[in-house]
């Protein structure tokens, strides 16, 4: 009876032990989401900006690969024979690596440039020099070809050139941009295209070595995606506002 | 449901004010990722007075305008809101000491957490952040069979997000139950 007793109406409600997840999924979770962020910080501050893909520069091919924001001196950059605009003695040099269908290079040179040219350049504080970095595609290689012809030929159209260029910027390796292109745009700013061709076929070793070597000098310095620009000791990456460029150009004036 | 959690964690000023300070901790990492070490340069540099100092990071939060595209800029914007609202309410909820907690909405925040970061991607070449990573295994051509050359991460880190936070307002709105076996 008792035995029934206990059996039939007794009997206590078991409660179900907790679900014992693994304890270690949360604290796991976090360590790798840590380890994620730790680890890509410290690869973009090591590597620069974005990547280039199968275009990426051959680092340290021609120079010691130097590591980004450490050994950045405008002093090291490469001017001699550089396309360039403003006072050659002025106090302050900047150097912009850029391919001319990199659509933020066109942001950068629409905002950020065009206010430099009227606050720094134009009154001869600063010289902007044009550094090849065209990783993308065959329309940016053309590009440069005709940019290192031009310099060549009417320096002091470069930069009209070189603002043009950007402006008719279309998709990439499609639509405008082609050699024939170019050229008509040449011919537009009252430069001789003939001669322009012309040195773009016989010299396209040497341009060719020109560009590659920009590139890679910019790789040296950290540069891994356009526009990158040096300014004094400093690296400032992507189309950054005129306002962060303004006061790099500011501290490099005031000697810091 | 989900709005009732939602109002529940953000009715007390302390959660909403730890989501507003960690989104904008996390859109101002995305915006300066590219530039952290001129940053650090700077601001570690003696003779630049502290308010000039100060400029450049505040002038370099412009990049979201001029160094994103416009879907990246969208989805970092995103990626930081949620990440915000995200973090708090999985306080909020761990801050209840709820014994039973089911470990999957917490571990998909944190992969949503870590998704969205790896998603974050400026200039040229969509994720800024996946394509270091790729560079340190020489796989950076990966990105280029991507549709959106790496964007698919922000995207899924804010579907992964999304998920995280439904997850834990359900358990939030939901009482500890225990399950009685007979």
């Amino acid at each position: 009876m008792q035995e029934q007793y206990n059996k039939d109406e007794t009997k206590i409600p078991e409660v179900a032990p907790l679900v014992q997840q693994d304890k270690l999924s949360i604290p796991t979770a976090i360590i790798i989401a840590g380890i994620i962020i730790a680890g890509a910080v410290y690869l973009s501050i090591s590597r620069g900006s974005s990547v280039v893909g199968k275009n990426q520069p051959q680092q340290g091919t021609q120079q010691p690969q130097q590591p980004s924001g450490l050994a950045v001196d405008i002093a090291k950059v490469k001017t001699e024979g550089e396309p360039f605009v403003g006072n050659i003695n002025a106090p302050v040099v900047v150097a912009e690596w850029s391919d001319y269908q990199c659509p933020f290079c066109k942001r950068f040179d629409s905002d950020a440039v065009t206010s430099l040219m009227t606050d720094y350049i134009k009154t001869g504080k600063v010289k902007l020099i044009f550094k090849d970095f065209q990783f993308l595609g065959e329309d940016s290689q053309i590009a440069g070809l005709a940019g290192r012809a031009i310099w060549e030929i009417a320096p002091d159209k470069f930069y009209d050139w070189h603002k043009a260029m950007f402006e008719k910027q279309d998709s990439e390796n499609s639509g405008w941009g082609n050699k024939k292109d170019i050229l008509a745009l040449v011919r537009s700013l009252g430069i001789d295209s003939v001669k322009v061709e012309q040195l773009m076929t016989s010299k396209a070793v040497e341009y060719q070595k020109a560009i590659d070597a920009d590139k890679v000098e910019g790789g040296a310095f950290g540069i891994n995606g356009t526009p990158g620009t040096i300014i004094g000791k400093n690296l400032i990456s992507g189309a950054q506002p005129y306002g962060a460029v303004k006061q790099l150009i500011d501290l490099a004036l005031q000697g810091k | 449901m989900f709005f009732q959690a939602l109002q529940k964690v953000f009715r007390k000023p302390i959660y909403t004010f730890l989501a507003f300070s960690t989104s904008v901790v996390v859109f101002a990492f995305a915006v300066w990722l590219p530039n952290i070490s001129l940053i650090v340069k700077i601001m570690g540099h003696r003779e630049i007075p502290f308010t000039q100092k100060l400029d450049l990071p505040i002038n370099l939060l412009g990049s979201i305008a001029t160094n994103f595209t416009l879907l990246s800029a969208l989805y970092t914007i995103a990626i930081a809101i949620l990440f915000g609202i995200n973090l708090a309410m999985i306080i909020y909820f761990l801050g209840r000491r709820i014994t039973e907690v089911k470990q999957n909405g917490i571990v998909t925040g944190f992969l949503g957490l870590a998704s969205g970061v790896i998603g974050i991607g400026c200039v040229a070449c969509g994720s800024l952040v996946l394509s270091s990573i790729l560079s340190l295994f020489g796989a950076t051509w990966i990105l280029s069979f991507m549709p959106f050359a790496g964007g698919e991460f922000g995207i899924l880190g804010i579907i992964l997000l999304l998920t995280s936070i439904y997850i834990i307002a359900k358990r939030i709105d939901n009482p500890l139950i225990c399950k009685i076996v007979t």
